[in-house]
C-alpha cells in the first residue's frame, strides 16, 4: 500500500517526460524538408521564397536568416553535425575559408553554364548568382543642419568638416565593413591604402559592429554619413528617410553571394532542387528585383534602383575584387585593422 | 506498550547532545523527561520517534527492534511545541492525515474523528482551519491529530510551552485525563518542573545528556540524589557537610565522607524543638512574605574560623508575624530530613 | 541553545562533519537496514536535482573550458597568452571595470534613495511609483538603448527640440542605459530589505535624541548593509556581462561582454571567445561567491517580536524624497515610452503622425518569433518550477550528504554570463555524439538553456519560501505515517504553490525578454522574439524593432496581470511577482 504514492509519483514523472518528449524536433529526415541558411536581407529572402515555394510546392524549406558573420560563426560551431543542407546567397569572401569548403560538396545545377565563370568555384562547390556593393547613405537633413557639403568619394571623406559625422562597419564583426577596406587596400594597395584608413580613421565617430547599422544611423539623422551597401540605402529611401545614395567615384567595392550544397546533407535530392530552382528563371526575375548586382543575364534593373542613383551599367563604378586576395588575407588585415585602428 | 532504551548516545558536531542514556517505560505510564534547555530531552524524543537517528544505542518496543523503522512506520503519535497544524487543512483534516496514510475505509475516518475531536471538546470546530483556532484549541487538535491512528506510544515534545499560563493548565489536566482514559504510555518532554510533578507517573531529570535522575515525582522531590535535582526541583539548601548538621546516611558505601547535604525549606523549623541536638542558632537576614507561606534567609555563623557564614532559607506557614531582620533565632533540624547528596 | 534543534542554520563545519557521518559506514549501513522504497527514492531524490544541473550547466562549462585550451597546436595556453597579452585587452578590462563600477555606484545610490521613499517616507502615489521602478523589467534590456538613442542621440528628440548638440554615444551613454536596465533589480532587494524595520529600534533612537540623519546612520543603514551587498553583487554581475545595451549605444566603447560577441559572430574565433568568456566568468564569480561568503544567509536579521515600521509625517522629508523620485520615474516612463511611442509613428522621427504599419512585421517569419518566445516561455516557466522547486525541496528537506554540494550546483548558475551558456551549448549539444544532440534546434533545448541561464534565481525563490515552511510539518507528517511523496502533495504543494505560480512568471518573463544566451541556439523554426527585436534594430527597422519590444511587453504585462488576479482571486496578495 505505501507503494502508490511512489507509482503516483513515477507517473507524474513520465508524464512530464513525455510532454517534454512532444516537444521535441522529429530526428528522423523528413522527406520534402530542407534547412537553408541564408545571409540575404530579411525582406528579399521572404521575397524570394515565396517564389520557391510557389515554385516548389511539395518542398518545406526551413529558412534562417542571420548576418554574414553570424552565419559564419554559427556554422564553424555547428560543423560537427551541421543543421542545413544548402547555403543560399552567402558572402564568398566566407564561403572559401577553407573549414567552409571542405563542408561543401561538388555539384552542378542546372543552368549552371548561365553564370559566368568567374563567379563560381573551378570544382563546382559554389557559384554566386547576385551580390552587394559599397555605398554612402547621406543624410541631406543633417548636410543642411551643419552646411556640409554632398561627399561623392572616399576621399571626400577626409575633410575637416566631416570629424565626427561618418560612421562605418567594424570589418572585424561585418562582412560589409570587411569588404569596404578590402576594396580600399585593394584599389590603393596595401602602403596607401592603410595611410587613407588612417587618415579616415581621425573623422569616423564610430566603428558600428554591423554592416547595415551605419546607414540606419545615417538615416535617423545621427551622423551625416554612413558608410553601408547599395541596397541598403535603396530601401531606406524607399521608407522615405530624407538620404542620398552615394556611389564613391573610386569605384565601390563589392561582395558576391554564393550558394552552395552541403555534404551533411540529409536530403540531397530536394537540396539540389532547391539549388536548380536558384538558377531558374523565376528566380532570377526575382534577383533582378531585389538585387544590384545579379551574376545571370536575363532581367532588368527596378526603377526604384536607378531613381536612388544606381547606374543602370553597374559594372562601370564596381570595384574588380580579388576575392581569392581577401579571404586568405582576412585575418591578417584583421589583426592589422585592429591593432592600428580598433577603438 | 513497554519501551526500552539503552545505551543512547548520540552528538551534533562535536557536542555530545545524549550520553549512553538508558530507560524503560512501562506500559499505561507517563513519563516526563525533565531539564534545563539544552539537556538533551528533546533529542533524546525526536530519536524515539525515529525523527533522528542515534550513533548508537538500541530501542526495543515490547521487544521489537525499532532501530531501523523509519519515522511513518513506528506507529507513534507525536505533538509538538510548536503544534505543527497542517495550515492548509481544517481541524478534522488534520485530524484525519494519519487515517488516510493508513487507508482506513472513509466512514471509518469520520467516525474516528468525530470521536476524537469530541475527546478534545472540540466538536464544533471541525470545519475550521488552524489560524481560526486559538492555541490551546491548536494544541487539543494536534493531541486529537496524534492520537487519531491508536498510536502505540504517545510523544508530547514540550506541548504547553507555547501557552498562556491558564491554558497551560487546563491543558495539563486535559492530556492527563486523556492519557489515563486511554491508558497510553507517554512520553512528555517538559522544562518545567511543576508540570513534570504534577502530571508525570515517573520523572526523568536529565541534564547535558545525561540522566541524573528517574523516579516517581515525590520521590524524586523528598529523595533527590544529586544537587543538581535538588536544585532543579523545588527549592533546598546544598550545604556542606558540616558537624553542626546531624543527618542519617543513607549512602551505602562504608567509610565515604559525604561532602554535600541537602534540606529542603520546609524542613528548617525555627524555634520550636526541644531538642538539644540538631538545634543551633541564626540570624535573620532577609524576610519575604508570600501570604500563606514566608520564607525567611539565616545567618549562620560558621564555628571554625575558616568557613564562610552559611546562608539557609527556611519556609514557614502563614504571615510569620514577629520576624525581624537581626533577630537572632533557634533553628532546628529532624535528621531524617537530610540528604546526603553528590556533586553535580 | 536547544541542541535538538541546532541542524536548522548548519555551518559549513558542520555540514562537513555531517557528510562525514552520513558516508561513514556504520550509519550507511545501519541506514539502508531500514531501506524501503520511500528511503531509495529518498536517495534518488537528490539525483535528480543533480543530473540535469551537471548537464546543462556544468556539461556546457567543460566544452567551454576545453574550447579555450585548444589551439591548433594541441592543448595549451595559447589562446590565453595570445588574448591576455595584448594591450587591447588590458583595456577592455578597464572599460568593462569603469563601466561596472560607476554603474553599480550610481545604481546603488538611486535605487537605495528609491526604496527608502518607497518604504520609509509618505509619499503619494506609492504604488504608482513602485511600478514605474519595475518597467525595465518587462522588456528585452534593448530596450533601454533604443529608447536613450531615440530621446538623447545625436539626432534624438531632446537634440532636435532643444537645439542642442551632445552625443550620448561612449562610456557615458552605457553606463546609463545599464543604471535604467540593472535598477529595477537594485529597487527589489532594497525594497524588500528595507520594508523590514523593527519599530522598537527607531523609538529607541528617537528617545536616545538621535536625529534623522544619525539614526540612518546607526540604525537603518546597518541594518540593510546585507541588501547594499546583495544588490550590490547583483549589480555587478549584471552589468558586467551584458552585452545588448553597450552594442546599441557604446559606440566605440568596447567591453569584455560585447568582445565575446566580436570574436564569436564577427570573426567565428570561437577559441578566442571562449578564453574571454571563462575570463568574464572568474570576476564574475568572484563576485558571486563573495557575496555569498559575505552574507552566508544572514539576510534575516529581524527578531519575530519587531514591530513594523510607523512612519511619522514629515512633509520636509516627504518633499526631499518626492522631488527626488518623480525625476527618476520619469526618465524610466520617457525612456520606455519614447519606445512605445516611436512603433505608433509612421517615420521616426521625421514623420511623427499615428501609424500601425509597423505592427505588419515584414521580416521572414512575422510575428512568428513572439510565438515560439511564448511557448519557450510556457516551457521554460514549467520546467523551472519542476527544477527550482524540486532543488530547493531536496537541498531543504532531504539532508544528505549531498546537500553542501548540490546547494552550490543550483546556485553557481548565477555566476555564468548568459552568452557563455549559451555558447557552451553549442558547443556541447551539437555535436552527433552528444547523447542529447536531438535537443539541438528545438524549442525546448532554448527554453532549457533560459531555465538554466535563471536558476540561481529561481531556485533562490523557492528555497526562501520553502525555509518558512516549517520543517516540523513534514516532521509531524512522517510521525503520523505519511510517506513523503504524500507529504509533498498534501502539505507542501497546497503551502507552496503561490510561490510556485511566482517562480513560473519569473521564468516566462525572463524567457520572454533575454537575448544572451539563445542568440547563439537560435534556428530557422525556432527564432524568438527577443532575436527578432535585434535583427530589426540591426536592419534598421528602427519602428519595427519598437513594435515588436511592445508586443514583448504587452505579453509580459498581460501575463503579469492574469497572475496577478489568479493569485489575488486565491487570497495571496503578498507574494511578489516581479522578481
Amino acid at each position: 500500500m505505501k507503494f502508490w504514492g511512489i507509482k503516483s509519483f513515477m507517473v507524474c514523472l513520465f508524464a512530464a517526460a513525455g510532454i517534454m518528449g512532444a516537444f521535441l524536433p522529429a530526428t528522423g529526415v523528413h522527406a520534402g524538408e530542407i534547412t537553408v541558411y541564408t545571409s540575404y536581407e530579411e525582406d528579399e529572402a521572404a521575397a524570394f521564397l515565396a517564389a520557391a515555394r510557389r515554385d516548389l510546392p511539395d518542398i518545406k524549406v526551413n529558412l534562417l536568416r542571420l548576418s554574414t558573420g553570424d552565419l559564419h560563426a554559427r556554422m564553424l560551431a555547428e560543423s560537427a553535425n551541421p543543421r542545413h543542407d544548402v547555403i543560399w546567397g552567402w558572402a564568398v569572401t566566407n564561403m572559401v575559408d577553407p573549414r567552409i569548403l571542405n563542408m561543401l560538396e561538388p555539384y552542378r545545377p542546372q543552368g549552371i553554364e548561365k553564370v559566368p565563370a568567374r563567379f563560381r568555384d573551378t570544382e563546382n562547390r559554389w557559384f554566386a548568382t547576385t551580390g552587394y556593393m559599397a555605398a554612402f547613405c547621406v543624410n541631406n537633413e543633417v548636410l543642411k543642419r551643419r552646411n556640409l557639403p554632398m561627399p561623392t568619394s572616399w576621399e571626400d571623406l577626409l575633410k575637416p568638416e566631416f570629424k565626427g559625422e561618418v560612421v562605418m562597419p567594424n570589418p572585424a564583426s561585418s562582412g560589409t565593413g570587411y569588404l569596404q577596406i578590402a576594396s580600399i587596400l585593394q584599389m590603393k594597395g596595401e602602403d596607401k591604402g592603410w595611410r587613407y584608413l588612417e587618415d579616415l580613421d581621425k573623422n569616423i565617430a564610430q566603428y558600428i559592429k554591423s554592416g547595415s547599422r551605419p546607414c540606419n544611423a545615417a538615416s535617423a539623422g545621427e551622423f551625416a554619413v554612413g558608410a553601408s551597401f547599395a541596397l541598403r540605402a535603396i530601401k531606406n529611401i524607399d521608407e522615405g528617410f530624407p538620404i542620398t545614395m552615394v556611389i564613391p567615384s573610386e569605384g565601390a567595392g563589392n561582395e558576391l553571394e554564393a550558394t552552395g550544397l552541403m555534404k551533411s546533407s540529409r536530403n540531397k535530392k530536394d537540396a539540389k532542387r532547391f539549388i536548380d530552382w536558384a538558377l531558374s528563371a523565376n528566380a532570377v526575375n526575382e534577383y533582378y528585383r531585389w538585387k544590384e548586382i545579379v551574376t545571370v543575364s536575363g532581367g532588368t534593373m527596378p526603377k526604384n534602383f536607378v531613381a536612388a542613383g544606381l547606374p543602370e551599367d553597374i559594372g562601370s563604378v564596381m570595384v574588380d575584387m580579388d576575392f581569392n586576395w581577401s579571404a586568405t588575407n582576412r585575418d591578417r588585415i584583421l589583426n592589422t585593422w585592429q591593432q592600428r585602428l580598433e577603438r | 506498550m513497554s519501551l526500552e532504551i539503552r545505551k543512547i548516545s548520540k552528538s551534533f558536531g562535536g557536542v555530545k547532545a545524549l550520553d549512553d542514556v538508558s530507560l524503560s517505560v512501562e506500559t499505561g505510564e507517563m513519563i516526563c523527561f525533565l531539564g534545563p534547555s539544552g539537556c538533551g530531552k528533546t533529542t533524546l524524543l525526536r530519536i524515539i520517534a525515529g525523527l533522528e537517528y542515534p550513533d548508537g544505542g538500541s530501542m526495543y518496543l515490547d521487544g521489537r527492534d525499532l532501530s531501523s523503522l523509519p519515522a511513518r512506520k513506528r506507529n507513534f503519535g507525536v505533538v509538538f511545541q510548536s503544534y505543527s497544524l497542517f495550515p492548509n487543512l481544517s481541524a478534522a483534516a488534520n485530524v484525519a492525515y494519519g487515517l488516510e496514510c493508513r487507508r482506513w475505509p472513509g466512514e471509518k475516518i469520520r467516525k474516528r474523528v468525530e470521536e476524537m475531536l469530541a475527546l478534545v471538546h472540540l466538536g464544533d470546530h471541525a470545519r475550521k482551519l488552524p489560524h481560526q483556532l486559538s492555541g490551546g484549541q491548536q494544541q487539543r487538535v494536534a493531541l486529537a491529530r496524534a492520537l487519531a491512528p491508536e498510536p502505540s506510544l504517545l510523544l508530547l515534545d514540550e506541548p504547553l510551552s507555547a501557552l498562556d499560563a491558564q491554558v497551560r493548565e487546563e491543558l495539563q489536566e486535559e492530556i492527563r485525563r486523556v492519557q489515563q482514559h486511554l491508558k497510553i504510555t507517554t512520553i512528555m518532554v517538559t522544562h518545567d518542573q511543576e508540570e513534570a510533578l504534577s502530571m508525570a507517573d515517573r520523572v526523568m531529570v536529565m541534564k547535558d545528556g545525561t540522566v541524573m535522575q528517574t523516579g516517581p515525582p515525590m520521590d524524586i522531590y523528598k529523595r533527590p540524589e544529586n544537587s543538581f535535582v535538588a536544585r532543579f526541583i523545588g527549592k533546598m539548601n546544598v550545604l556542606p557537610a558540616q558537624k553542626e548538621i546531624p543527618f542519617q546516611s543513607h549512602v551505602a558505601a562504608e567509610g565515604s565522607r559525604p561532602r554535600i547535604i541537602g534540606i529542603r525549606p520546609e524542613d528548617v523549623q525555627i524555634a520550636c524543638c526541644g531538642r538539644e541536638e540538631g538545634t543551633f542558632s541564626g540570624v535573620v537576614d532577609q524576610v519575604v512574605r508570600l501570604g500563606n507561606l514566608t520564607r525567611v534567609s539565616l545567618r549562620v555563623e560558621s564555628t571554625g574560623g575558616r568557613e564562610k557564614d552559611l546562608l539557609i532559607l527556611s519556609e514557614l506557614q502563614g504571615m510569620g508575624e514577629g520576624l525581624e531582620v537581626g533577630a537572632s533565632l533557634p533553628l532546628c533540624i529532624q535528621p531524617e530530613n537530610v540528604r546526603v547528596l553528590e556533586w553535580h | 541553545m536547544a541542541l535538538s534543534r541546532q541542524e536548522d542554520e548548519p555551518s559549513p563545519r558542520l555540514l562537513f562533519r555531517r557528510m562525514l557521518t552520513m558516508i561513514s559506514p556504520a550509519v550507511f549501513v545501519r541506514k539502508m537496514k531500514g531501506a524501503d522504497g520511500e528511503a531509495l527514492l529518498r536517495g534518488l531524490m537528490p539525483l535528480l536535482v543533480a543530473l540535469p544541473l551537471v548537464l546543462f550547466v556544468l556539461y556546457p562549462m567543460v566544452h567551454i573550458l576545453g574550447r579555450s585550451f585548444q589551439t591548433p597546436e594541441g592543448a595549451g595556453f595559447g589562446n590565453y597568452i595570445s588574448v591576455m597579452g595584448t594591450s587591447r585587452f588590458l583595456g577592455l578590462v578597464y572599460n568593462s571595470f569603469a563601466v561596472t563600477l560607476m554603474t553599480t555606484g550610481i545604481t546603488l545610490i538611486l535605487a537605495y534613495v528609491y526604496a527608502y521613499a518607497i518604504q520609509r517616507t509618505r509619499i503619494p502615489f506609492k504604488n504608482a511609483f513602485r511600478l514605474f521602478a519595475l518597467i525595465p523589467v518587462f522588456a528585452p534590456s534593448l530596450v533601454q538603448a533604443q529608447g536613450l538613442v531615440l530621446l538623447l542621440g545625436r539626432n534624438g528628440l531632446i537634440n532636435r527640440t532643444f537645439g542642442t548638440d551632445f552625443s550620448i554615444y561612449g562610456y557615458w551613454g552605457i553606463v546609463i542605459a545599464s543604471v535604467l536596465y540593472v535598477f529595477p533589480y537594485a529597487f527589489l532587494i532594497f525594497s524588500a530589505s528595507l520594508a523590514m524595520a523593527d519599530n522598537r529600534l527607531y523609538e529607541s533612537s528617537r528617545i536616545l535624541g538621535a536625529g534623522s540623519v544619525r539614526t540612518f546612520l546607526k540604525v537603518t543603514l546597518p541594518s540593510t548593509r546585507f541588501a547594499v551587498m546583495a544588490s550590490g553583487f547583483v549589480v555587478f554581475t549584471l552589468v558586467m556581462t551584458d552585452f545588448g545595451n553597450p552594442m546599441v549605444i557604446g559606440g566605440d566603447y568596447s567591453v569584455l561582454a560585447t568582445e565575446v560577441y566580436n570574436q564569436v559572430i564577427g570573426q567565428a574565433n570561437f577559441e578566442m571567445g571562449a578564453v574571454i568568456g571563462m575570463v568574464l566568468l572568474l570576476p564574475v564569480a568572484l563576485a558571486v561567491a563573495l557575496e555569498k561568503w559575505l552574507t552566508g544567509g544572514r539576510n534575516m536579521e529581524i527578531s519575530d517580536r519587531a514591530q513594523p515600521l510607523r512612519i511619522q509625517p514629515h512633509l520636509p522629508r516627504d518633499l526631499a524624497f518626492g522631488s527626488l523620485v518623480l525625476p527618476m520615474a520619469s526618465v524610466i516612463i520617457a525612456v520606455v515610452g519614447v519606445v512605445i511611442f516611436a512603433s505608433f509613428t509612421h517615420l521616426w522621427p521625421y514623420r511623427m503622425e499615428f501609424s500601425l504599419r509597423h505592427y505588419n512585421f515584414d521580416v521572414q517569419n512575422g510575428i512568428a518569433p513572439l510565438w515560439n518566445s511564448i511557448y519557450i516561455g510556457l516551457m521554460a516557466a514549467g520546467i523551472g518550477v519542476i527544477a527550482a522547486g524540486l532543488g530547493a525541496w531536496v537541498t531543504e528537506r532531504c539532508r544528505t550528504f549531498m546537500d553542501g554540494p548540490l546547494y552550490f550546483l543550483c546556485i553557481a548558475p548565477a555566476a555564468i554570463p548568459g552568452m557563455v551558456l549559451g555558447l557552451g551549448y553549442v558547443l556541447a549539444f551539437n555535436h552527433p555524439s552528444s547523447p542529447l544532440a536531438m535537443l539541438y534546434g528545438s524549442l525546448l533545448l532554448l527554453a532549457v538553456c533560459n531555465v538554466y541561464h535563471y536558476h540561481a534565481q529561481g531556485f533562490l525563490i523557492a528555497s526562501t519560501s520553502m525555509k518558512q515552511i516549517a520543517g516540523t510539518y513534514d516532521e509531524a507528517s512522517a510521525a503520523l505515517g505519511g510517506s513523503f511523496i504524500r507529504t509533498l502533495r498534501k502539505i507542501t504543494l497546497p503551502l507552496m504553490w503561490p510561490t510556485l505560480v511566482g517562480v513560473a512568471v519569473f521564468f516566462f518573463m525572463r524567457s520572454m525578454v533575454t537575448l544572451s544566451a539563445v542568440i547563439f541556439l537560435i534556428t530557422p523554426s525556432t527564432q524568438v522574439a527577443a532575436v527578432s527585436v535585434l535583427m530589426l534594430e540591426d536592419r534598421g527597422a528602427v519602428n519595427q524593432a519598437a513594435a515588436f519590444s511592445v508586443c514583448i511587453m504587452a505579453v509580459v504585462v498581460g501575463v503579469l496581470l492574469v497572475a496577478r488576479l489568479l493569485l489575488n482571486a486565491f487570497g495571496y496578495r503578498h507574494i511578489s511577482l516581479i522578481r
